[in-house]
């Protein structure tokens, strides 16, 4: 195959009068990690609506590993392997973690049944503690969901994610009001995630972009206004002006 | 200490009492102890029910209603989803086991069979249209539907008797290969009492099944975030339509053996006869199973001996509610088992 | 031919009470995120509190002043106190919480007033018919119902369009996070649109009470009825609910003249079809 996991064509959405994302195309290369970067406003979260479907795009398509997904919606979408994680966090907040990620985790198991206990699922339990200690929440699997640290809980977010086992991660701000420290982490565990599953993430701090990703698109205005390898991006003028000039 | 709101717990900081508050809501993490020890529990109270309620009739009740009502809290408490009608399968499930008996057979497995299957199919039709909205929309429509359904009954009156209601249900017989039973709640109320106790327990044991299981789980997830379980490739509708059909097909089972225990079907607003069930989940408290049942007991109780002294009971119904609503949304089960026993400790731990 | 047009007129009438209820719980929505299920029962409190003064008073004219006034009042000291303590907690509990004041309201009336109705004269002044052409002459104080309905709706339209509270109301239905971002108390107008809805359902009460009487369980099945109007109308649309509630009143009441049995049946069957190819109601935004 062509080996893209994801190809977005022409997408395009307008609300009212404005004119949101503009004949934007994408192409995602299995086991890349490709950024999406542009000032507040450019389109970015819409770009990920449209991929996801959330949103219905006035024009243009999307691919997802060879299959027309355009509009369909979400959850269809989810159980073809592709998981968001969210800019403004979400998880089930009055379960547990560890229930947090087995929900996920069930989902690819497709076990969802009701006539057998959820604990005598094996093989969903051993995936739930797996992906705990991947993320590095072991430690508060007991813990209730709404009692952890925002750091902490942006990291459940992900481990929801990646429990589904996807094959595209959508990573919305993954570092999103976090300390450095968490930030550090938080992209170490990302570039992690990377060896096993391709990423499109937003991200706004330039410094984590240029360090982890495999290619970058900037948006501006909701117009793809350049793509290219994180080094490339780095000296290109254009990008310089946007995020120079203050137009953040 | 004073902040019993679940929400203020959500975004101030955690006090402790809120924490316990947010844990008692958390059906998820009911005391995991509890989980089939429920069943113990309830063996317990009919046990309890059997020997200290002296009107037999009552004491059977209490085994029906709770029943109704723990099937109820499949979809208030673990799915988020408030049903102002669930009246509706139970009155139909009763009208449903009482044709049965009169136009058909006797056999109480046939009827209370009918009766079930039946409501879940009526709640499958039902379910399909209220489910296309959730929250108060839900609750609206839930209650719309039942209201329906009463007119339905009240006009239709060669069926159901209309206002004067279904009379005349005959006493049914229970065959259970090596003997047959006659479950005549008047002349022979401690067999029915047991017979009913069986199938209550059962039935029970089989909801506790539910909520443990994947889909029931997932029930509980969709109440907390329908996005997030979207997101996770679940069909969110489905989920709640198929708990929609179970809460509907068990009050269709206790409709049926409330018309045996009668023999008769009463028609009365559904709007109030779904309060009355809805109060009982809210009073023993949302986040169990066994808790409704406890509220149901607990309901008829208050019942029984307020109305003994003053024909506005319902006005201390009323009261009590409004107040376990402000100061005790977990409802009483979920007061003994997280409340009490973390005030409990954190007194023990200032000393 | 004669008979349809003033069964008609009746549920014209009839809508338009509705839509007095319907407004009121659509507002309350709007700003407090919650169905008031005690919107039934408190209109029923002011027909009752209509039905004592009409009969001190001998009309009913002071109680059209007073009763939407105390009702405002009872609505703003409810607000206060018990609802309150809701916000920021589940929709459903200030649902369950409204539908338990229900049960007090209905109670109490009944052990102040009895089971029993009561009636309630009405005013003199219109005990006349008035011969609209419809081939029978319709009693004129239907149809000071209407222009009175018609009164209340248009100004609280003007009061939700043309005023600056009016203006935070609307625009805190809108966007509750931006309206207190701006520094608006918001708490003030959350008291003061759960008041004006219940003056509203007051106002209902009041008009009501020479046509059908008064009694305990009034305020149920319109309530019921009220809630249909809303989801048919739309939720917090308010023309929708304008529309939706004469149209359901006129279908009963049309459907009351040819086929009796289904006059209950019809409002739900509407709101079966609404819900199934409209579910955001006919005027209702996405």
């Amino acid at each position: 195959m062509t080996g893209l996991i994801l190809k977005a064509e022409g997408l395009d959405r307008s609300f009212g009068g404005i004119h949101a994302v503009k004949d934007v195309s994408l192409e995602v290369p299995q086991g890349a990690l490709h950024a999406i970067i542009g000032p507040n406003g450019s389109g970015k979260t819409t770009l990920f609506n449209l991929i996801t479907g959330h949103t219905k795009p006035g024009k243009g398509r999307v691919e997802f590993d060879g299959h027309d997904i355009t509009g369909m919606p979400f959850a269809k979408v989810a159980r073809r392997g592709l998981a968001k994680s969210y800019q403004i966090t979400t998880v089930f907040p009055l379960l547990t973690v560890f229930e947090n990620v087995r929900i996920a985790a069930q989902a690819a198991s497709h076990a969802n049944v009701f006539w057998r206990p959820a604990d005598s699922i094996k093989a969903v339990t051993r995936r739930t503690d797996e992906v705990l200690e991947k993320i590095g929440l072991t430690a508060d699997r007991d813990a209730i969901a709404s009692n952890l640290s925002h750091g902490d809980q942006r990291r459940l977010d992900l481990a929801i994610a990646l429990a589904t086992e996807p094959r595209l991660l959508l990573l919305d701000e993954p570092t999103a009001g976090m300390s450095p420290s968490e930030t550090a982490s938080t992209v170490e565990l990302v570039r992690e995630l990377n060896r096993e599953v391709t990423i499109l993430m937003i991200e706004h701090k330039m410094d984590v972009i240029l360090s982890i990703a495999s290619a970058i698109t900037v948006l501006h205005q909701g117009e793809k206004l350049f793509e290219g390898a994180p080094d490339e991006v780095k000296s290109h003028p254009k990008v310089q002006e946007v995020y120079l000039t203050g137009s953040l | 200490m004073t902040d019993l709101s679940p929400a203020g717990a959500k975004d101030a900081p955690v006090t402790d009492a809120a924490a316990a508050v947010t844990l008692a809501r958390a059906t998820g993490s009911a005391p995991a102890r509890w989980t089939w020890g429920q069943i113990g529990l309830l063996v317990v109270l009919a046990v309890v029910v059997l020997f200290t309620v002296p009107n037999p009739s009552l004491a059977i009740g209490m085994l029906i209603f709770g029943l109704w009502a723990a099937g109820l809290n499949l979809l208030v408490g673990y799915g988020g989803l408030v049903s102002f009608g669930h009246a509706l399968p139970f009155a139909y499930g009763g009208y449903a086991a009482g044709l049965v008996l009169k136009n058909v057979t006797t056999s109480a497995w046939v009827a209370l069979f009918v009766a079930t299957v039946s409501m879940a199919l009526l709640s499958a039709l039902i379910g399909a249209v209220c489910l296309r909205r959730t929250e108060v929309y839900f609750s609206m429509l839930t209650l719309a539907f039942a209201q329906l359904g009463f007119f339905i009954a009240l006009q239709w009156n060669d069926v159901t008797g209309g206002d004067d209601g279904l009379a005349g249900v005959p006493v049914s017989t229970l065959e259970l290969g090596f003997t047959t039973l006659e479950l005549n709640g008047l002349r022979d109320p401690l067999t029915f009492f047991l017979v009913t106790a069986v199938i209550v327990l059962l039935t029970f044991a089989a909801l506790i099944l539910f909520t443990e299981s994947p889909m029931g789980r997932v029930l509980q997830a969709i109440r907390e975030s329908e996005e997030r379980a979207r997101g996770c490739g679940y069909n969110t509708r489905l989920v709640q339509l198929v708990t929609f059909i179970i809460a509907g097909a068990v009050a269709g089972l206790a409709g049926g053996l409330f018309a045996m225990l009668n023999n008769f079907v009463g028609l009365q607003p559904y709007w109030l006869l779904s309060g009355v069930v809805l109060i009982m989940v809210i009073l023993g408290g949302r986040s169990s199973l066994f808790g409704p049942f406890l509220g149901a007991v607990l309901y008829l109780m208050l019942e029984s001996t307020l109305s003994r002294y003053t024909d506005s009971w319902q006005f201390f119904v009323g009261a009590i509610f409004v107040i376990c609503v402000l100061l005790f949304p977990q409802g009483l089960w979920g007061l003994l088992t997280t409340t009490v026993p973390h005030l409990l400790r954190r007194t023990r731990g200032a000393r | 031919m004669d008979q349809l047009l003033s069964q008609l007129v009746l549920g014209i009438v009839s809508g338009a009470l509705l839509v007095l209820l319907a407004l009121g719980l659509n507002l309350i929505f709007g700003l407090l995120e919650f169905i008031n299920f005690s919107h039934g029962a408190l209109y029923m409190v002011g027909a009752y509190l209509t039905s004592y003064l009409a009969a001190a008073t001998g009309t009913i004219w002071l109680a059209l002043l007073v009763v939407p006034i105390a009702m405002a009042l009872i609505g703003a000291a409810l607000e206060r106190t018990v609802i309150r303590p809701m916000y920021g907690r589940d929709q459903v509990d200030a649902l369950l919480l409204t539908f338990g004041l229900t049960y007090i309201l209905i109670e109490g009336v009944r052990y102040i007033a009895g089971s029993g109705g009561r009636r309630v004269k009405g005013p003199e002044l219109l005990a006349f018919q008035v011969d609209l052409g419809l081939g029978r002459p319709v009693p004129a104080y239907l149809l000071f119902v209407v222009v009175a309905v018609a009164l209340v709706v248009g100004g609280l339209w003007l009061f939700l369009q043309k005023t600056n509270v009016g203006l935070i109301v609307r625009a805190g239905i809108r966007d509750h996070i931006m309206i207190r971002a701006l520094g608006v108390r918001f708490d003030r107008y959350r008291t003061l649109v759960f008041a004006i809805g219940i003056a509203v359902a007051g106002v209902a009460g009041v008009l009501t009470g020479p046509i059908t009487g008064v009694y305990p369980e009034m305020g149920a099945d319109i309530l019921i009825l009220a809630f249909v109007v809303v989801v048919v109308g739309g939720m917090g649309s308010f023309w929708g609910a304008v529309v939706a509630g004469l149209l359901i009143g006129v279908l009963v009441s049309v459907t009351t003249l040819y086929a009796s049995v289904y006059a209950g049946i019809v409002p739900f069957i509407l709101m079966i079809l609404v819900m199934t190819f409209r579910p955001r109601g006919l005027l209702g935004a996405t």
